[in-house]
């Protein structure tokens, strides 16, 4: 009965390990579609929507065109406290690894801000960094940004490494996100 | 989704207060159900508790000993309530080292003090898979199904809360009356283990993975089958582990 049992146990063992083989194979997913990190979605380990904005001196940046840069890309209003308080960093950040192809890109949203307010506070702290305007808050949609401010930390392949929601984000964590960013291993 | 809830001035993070939450409770029925195990409630706390702050601390040590340089200028966000700063690899390996010097201590089964945890464990995973519902996370494929929700441009399984009722029914199988009948330790242990890997193996295929794969098989399903494997032959063998040595029962 013992033996009965036993064999029953590992038959049943077998059979669903192999069942479990199975559906491993069953979902594989096809080698031409390449990788499902390609979809575009404001997700860790995706592509980061791509966009086409205004800056500050009326030219266009695509983030497409950044494509083989890190990039920081901060979602900020000039009414909010966070904001105002970790901007000072993220320039200090700039002018640190100005040297590198690290890039630091602030998008405004300026479907939510005043732009006088915001001119004033950009030229209050002498930010050197782009600074991007969402006049119509559609990029903001398409990074599901709920809470200001939020930034997101892109590598060189376009693919986000990181979200940071809220602020002001320390200095040293600037830092480190740019360090690992553009040694491409975070 | 639902990553935030702005109360006023206040944003609370949705995710993160989903997790708090499932720690919360997770630790409420663990207490409540620690005598079916014949495990003390109060060595299930001190485990939980003692491993959450070590983790934490140690998570947060890590992390700053790898980036010391960074930190110049700046030591006092070396106090800062930021996430990010934490190495969770460190901090885990940190919290399972902390939890065995406590196990070692008692002269109980090791195989109790799991079976007396897993109340804890499978709420905390399904509070896991509701915070990764709220802020988006672990999304699902593309389906015409009806219950389908929009996210990233597309109708898509709600492969999140499938997870979560997997997780939950898992919590009423193995806690239900019938099955606590005739507790022997690490039954409810190896039954966890079973039919977690078993509910996660099979609903990933409704999961778009950001973890590469290998010939086109999923590293993440690799990895649940390996689990499923070795539950399968805890499962087969009715081996006592004790603390202070392996003894075999059949």
């Amino acid at each position: 009965m013992k033996t009965y049992l036993s064999a029953r146990k590992t038959f049943y063992s077998v059979a669903l390990l192999l069942a479990g083989v199975f559906w491993i194979w069953f979902s594989r997913l096809p080698i031409s579609a390449g990788f499902q990190t390609s979809i575009e979605a404001p997700q860790n380990g995706f592509q980061a929507p791509g966009f086409t904005l205004s800056t500050l001196e009326g030219k266009e940046l695509d983030l497409e065109d950044l494509r083989g840069n890190p990039i920081i890309l901060n979602f900020w209003a000039s009414w909010c406290p966070p904001c105002r308080a970790e901007m000072p960093d993220f320039q200090q950040t700039y002018q640190e690894f100005q040297e590198t192809d690290l890039q630091i890109i602030a998008i405004n949203a300026t479907d939510q801000d005043s732009l006088k307010g915001m001119m004033a506070f950009v030229n209050q702290h002498n930010l050197k960094f782009p600074i991007i305007l969402d006049s119509t808050g559609e990029t903001s949609q398409a990074y599901h940004v709920h809470s200001l401010p939020t930034s997101y930390f892109i590598d060189r392949e376009g693919r986000i490494k990181d979200i940071i929601v809220g602020g002001p984000i320390p200095l040293s964590l600037l830092r480190i996100q740019a360090i690992q960013l553009i040694e491409g291993n975070q | 989704m639902f990553p935030v809830l702005n109360l006023g001035s206040i944003s609370l993070p949705i995710p993160e207060f989903l997790i708090l939450i499932g720690f919360w409770l997770g630790s409420v029925i663990s207490d409540q159900k620690a005598k079916s195990f014949s495990v003390e409630p109060k060595l299930l706390e001190k485990i939980i508790w003692w491993s959450l702050i070590a983790g934490i601390l140690g998570a947060r040590l890590s992390y700053v000993a790898r980036f010391t340089a960074a930190f110049k200028g700046d030591w006092l966000s070396l106090f800062s309530l930021n996430l990010a700063f934490l190495d969770s690899p460190s901090g885990i390996i940190i919290a399972l080292a902390v939890s065995f010097i406590i196990i070692s201590r008692e002269k109980i089964s090791l195989y109790s003090i799991l079976d007396g945890l897993i109340p804890f464990f499978g709420i905390m995973i399904t509070s896991f898979f509701l915070s990764q519902f709220a802020s988006g996370n672990g999304f699902g494929t593309a389906t015409n199904l009806p219950w389908g929700i929009s996210l990233w441009g597309e109708m898509r399984h709600p492969v999140q809360l499938y997870f979560a009722f997997a997780s939950i029914l898992t919590i009423l199988i193995i806690l239900h009356p019938k099955t606590m009948d005739h507790i022997i330790p690490g039954k409810t242990f190896r039954q966890f283990a079973l039919i977690t890997s078993g509910y996660l193996l099979l609903l990933s295929y409704f999961q778009i993975t950001n973890l590469p794969t290998i010939s086109g098989f999923r590293l993440d399903q690799i990895l649940y089958w390996i689990i499923l494997c070795f539950s399968l032959f805890l499962y087969a063998n009715n081996n006592q582990l004790n603390i202070h040595g392996i003894t075999n029962e059949t």
